[in-house]
């Protein structure tokens, strides 16, 4: 089976700087792949293997998706080739008007199973991938931990909070994945070396159609206020720190 | 001058570092270290990641690397908290077998070299002969269309695990003890060989053994290289021997440096953290300039290697410099921790103790300074 | 600027209605909730302030997605003002699909909802916990996920409307395209750490898995349930999902939280800093977790936990 993993560039959360106005800075966050958007890119990679298929991978956003480095990190995963619509304004986009995209350049490719991780690591809304779903009109599905594929047939297990659901459709399908779906390969050496050599094709937003409205406005993002804390630390582990500490829990009931 | 890593090079280091996160290394090292247990754990998802690959030709199932990205790889993983000794890249091993095994030696070396195993433990210092090489005492003497090894070998490192011993021996054809030296590669289950495990005060994961050789029964073929020849073939690899443990004398001092200055900023006595104390600015900023300067002189080391440069003044002084500057760096760091970083569980502990014998093995930082000394003078005229 | 007046609620289970429709009271007048599966399921005490319930009946075998393509489809006809969703997977499934038949994104995970100056206003996390978010919406785009805390502390509503209206809606026109094989209760205890007024997270410095009886001693002593960083649920499976807090796991505001072992990773933290009082029990001093705790001590918590059961059954 043909298949894609559509995966987003984001921020790493770990360079992300509060201002002194608590709000965010970006500026010197590198850009990663969202981590749970590998297991996307694993799950169709393994898909494809087992079915005699081709997997690719599709990501929307501004130049910085078509980082050679970035590139060469994702396509070091098993997928075949890159398909990017890049354009400035994709960097600011919603989680709507993505979906928009990345349904329109579906449109233009063939697959049968189109996977989506559990959400993006920055914003973590965990609903493109339905969105695209509902907007292409193929059968959609979230929470799938697993995905197998039998004569033209795949087998889904999707795990809710209380039920795990086996389900089965013909494709194509647009799925998301839980992010224990798999554990996603490391890179090899040879893998990375290789990932240079495969190609790479970028559409305009003009080449999908354009970018729809968006009708929610994001009015801040800001860093939480932090609560005050007491901090009484003990610094030893001695009977008596441990009797203060016990007083100290019961005195809050 | 491009002081950058390439992308694939960068890409290659963050796939070491999500081996090491999964894993939860740190903690398993830990007890590795305190059990005297070799880290199997940590080798297989390396191996599983490629990582014994490197440097492996493609026709025996490895992946080209260059010298200088396996030394990147080398130096991170250490960086990383890896411990010494058991770095699953045996460039040296491979050096060796690539350039004077024959065939078949070469397939069953490169086999483990790929699995992550230590191929062989060297066979070269003995009890009487240790800088001194030219005193090497141990025998290959032929008889009826066999080879006979008798002797006593010292500080063989895995030679527990390693299934191979390559060993140096006087072959009795010539005088000039140099001129007289073979390497013989031969299993270490053959009759005759015994195994003694020394008790170190560091490097616990990893064994080091005296092995004696008794009557080892071996055939010709088991030579490796050429007869007579052994001396040079040795010294030739050990400028790339060397270069790896200069990459694991600076990872490692990077390891204990980012522990120790994290810490600096974190600790607090008399009301402000102890960063802020120039006493330990002072200490931070030395070891930073030794680590940026471990790193210019191995770096420079590989890239002239690379480019078919001789490395053999370069690599003794390198050598000499990264073994003592990384020990000063890691001693700083464990003054920086003070009491806890004399404690088993703080890592840095553990970098003390492993890093130590790096002034010593592969050549005294004393040897350096006469292996380097004389080719300096000499240059000069 | 139209005012929001129709308002739709959607939940999974009829429990989840009462907050609901309380929210939806404080948003906008004409409530009408939407209920997917069978009448009588669904009582009409719990949707009190709802003027109309639609009833989208869920046929034999059919399955709950199948019936999510008839409310998108509805909502994109008849335009709500906003339509208010319970939080699980299945409602995040549907909340996407009604969002995308209505042109517009969902607001997720929302933790404060108000009207504020005409437009939908709703708060939620982002950043991976670094930030909040503040989204805007206008009448007819707002599809908004409410996360379980916000119905939690919900106060109920008023009846103010009489007794609703009840219809009954077609399912089917837009099947899922999936067809169910089977359907297993999952083996994983259910655990709402949500609901938790007490919780005792264990982190990473549990060496294994059987130590865990430690953390569980200590929740039994506190009467709280136990909660983990996300190691612990995904790493090692060693608890269950549900019991991981941190960013992709739950986010609770508990009036108690004893951090075991756990090193204060922001991941792992910004589910639980708002809680009331914080509790930090860690061997290494350094530990960021004692910069967010009230109190704290330092100490192998192998010691210190079985002496503290101990104090605190005293």
């Amino acid at each position: 089976m043909d298949t894609v993993a559509c995966y987003k560039v984001v921020p790493d959360e770990q360079d992300i700087v509060v201002n002194f106005d608590n709000t965010l800075n970006m500026d010197r966050a590198k850009s990663v792949i969202g981590e749970y958007d590998l297991m996307a890119i694993e799950e169709v990679v393994s898909i494809a293997d087992a079915t005699g298929g081709r997997a690719v991978l599709l990501t929307a956003g501004d130049e910085r998706v078509t980082d050679s480095k970035l590139v060469k990190a994702a396509l070091s995963r098993g997928a075949a080739e890159l398909y990017a619509v890049v354009d400035p304004a994709l960097a600011s986009a919603d989680a709507f008007q993505t979906a928009a995209v990345l349904a329109a350049a579906l449109r233009k490719m063939k697959f049968d199973v189109a996977l989506f991780g559990e959400g993006s690591s920055d914003l973590y809304a965990q609903q493109v991938g339905s969105l695209v779903g509902f907007l292409l009109g193929a059968p959609v599905l979230n929470a799938v931990s697993r995905i197998e594929v039998s004569d033209g047939k795949i087998a889904i297990e999707r795990t809710l909070e209380r039920e795990v659901e086996v389900l089965e459709a013909v494709s194509p399908v647009v799925l998301s994945t839980t992010a224990d779906i798999n554990v996603p390969r490391i890179p090899q050496l040879k893998d990375i070396l290789a990932a240079g050599k495969k190609p790479m094709t970028v559409w305009s937003l003009d080449e999908v159609g354009g970018l729809p409205a968006s009708s929610v406005e994001t009015v801040s993002v800001l860093a939480p206020a932090s609560i005050e804390r007491k901090m009484v630390v003990y610094e030893d582990a001695s009977a008596e720190s441990i009797r203060a500490l016990a007083s100290d829990i019961r005195a809050l009931r | 001058m491009d002081f950058g890593k390439t992308e694939e090079q960068e890409l290659l280091l963050e796939s070491l570092k999500t081996v090491y996160e999964r894993g939860d290394f740190d903690t398993y090292f830990k007890e590795c270290d305190q059990n005297h247990e070799y880290p199997q754990k940590a080798v297989d998802s390396l191996v599983e990641a490629g990582f014994s690959a490197l440097g492996i030709p493609e026709e025996f199932g490895g992946t080209p690397t260059d010298i200088m990205t396996q030394i990147m790889v080398a130096e991170e993983a250490h960086a990383l908290g890896y411990p010494s000794l058991c770095w699953i890249n045996f460039s040296t091993e491979v050096d060796d077998i690539l350039a004077f095994g024959n065939e078949a030696q070469q397939k069953e070396i490169l086999k483990y070299a790929l699995q992550g195993i230590k191929p062989f433990t060297l066979g070269f210092t003995e009890p009487q002969a240790g800088s001194d090489s030219a005193a090497m005492a141990t025998t290959a003497t032929k008889r009826e269309g066999k080879v006979y090894v008798n002797g006593n070998k010292t500080f063989n490192t895995s030679a527990d695990r390693a299934p191979y011993m390559l060993c140096v021996c006087r072959s009795g054809i010539n005088e000039n003890p140099y001129k007289d030296f073979s390497m013989y590669l031969f299993p270490m289950d053959r009759p005759g060989i015994t195994i003694e495990k020394l008790d170190k005060i560091g490097n616990n994961m990893c064994g080091t053994y005296e092995v004696h050789l008794d009557n080892v029964e071996c055939d010709e073929s088991d030579l490796v290289g050429v007869e007579g020849r052994g001396f040079y073939q040795l010294m030739k690899n050990f400028e790339v021997e060397r270069l790896t443990i200069c990459a694991a004398n600076v990872g490692m001092a990077r390891c204990a440096y980012d522990e120790a200055v994290k810490y600096a900023g974190q600790r607090e006595q008399f009301g402000k953290t102890i960063g802020s104390f120039q006493l330990i600015q002072e200490k931070i900023v030395d070891m930073k300039i030794k680590i940026e300067n471990m790193q210019n002189m191995l770096y420079k080391a590989a890239w002239k290697k690379m480019n078919g440069e001789s490395i053999s003044i370069d690599s003794s002084l390198v050598k000499r410099y990264t073994g003592q500057a990384a020990f000063q760096v890691i001693d700083d760091a464990m003054q920086i921790m003070g009491g806890i970083g004399y404690t088993h569980d703080c890592r840095i502990s553990r970098l003390w103790r492993d890093q130590r014998v790096y002034r010593i093995m592969a050549g005294t930082e004393e040897i350096m300074v006469h292996t380097a000394g004389r080719a300096l003078i000499k240059e000069a005229q | 600027m139209s005012a929001f007046s129709a308002i739709w609620v959607v939940g999974e289970d009829p429990e989840s209605y009462a907050p609901l429709c309380a929210v939806a009271k404080r948003l906008g007048e004409k409530v009408e909730a939407v209920w997917i599966g069978s009448p009588d399921e669904m009582p009409l005490e719990r949707v009190r302030g709802a003027c109309a319930v639609r009833v989208v009946p869920m046929e034999e075998g059919a399955l709950f997605e199948d019936c999510i393509g008839s409310v998108a489809a509805s909502a994109a006809e008849r335009r709500p003002d906003a339509v208010l969703l319970s939080t699980s997977k299945r409602m995040r499934l549907a909340a996407a699909c009604i969002a995308a038949a209505m042109g517009t994104r969902v607001i997720n995970d929302t933790i404060r909802v108000d009207i504020e100056g005409g437009a939908l206003e709703a708060e939620h996390m982002a950043y991976g916990g670094s930030a909040f978010s503040v989204e805007r919406a206008n009448p007819g785009a707002a599809v908004v996920l409410l996360s379980e805390g916000l119905l939690l502390n919900e106060p109920p509503a008023d009846a103010l409307c009489e007794e609703p209206s009840v219809s009954e809606a077609k399912a089917g026109a837009m099947p899922s395209g999936f067809s169910l094989v089977e359907r297993k209760p999952r083996s994983a205890e259910s655990v709402n750490l949500a609901a938790a007024k007490r919780v005792v997270s264990a982190g990473r410095g549990i060496a294994e898995r059987g130590d865990l009886c430690l953390i569980e001693q200590l929740a039994e002593a506190l009467e709280a349930e136990v909660g983990c960083t996300r190691p612990l649920a995904e790493g090692s499976n060693w608890l269950a999902r549900e019991r991981y807090i941190g960013v992709s796991g739950a986010m609770i505001k508990p009036e108690l939280f004893v951090a075991v072992g756990v090193s204060g990773q922001v991941q792992h933290m910004v589910g639980a800093n708002r809680a009331k009082t914080i509790v930090a029990i860690n061997k290494d001093k350094s530990a960021p977790v004692f910069k967010q705790a009230d109190y704290g001590i330092v100490g192998d918590l192998y010691e210190v936990v079985p002496q503290l059961v101990a104090e605190l059954k005293a």
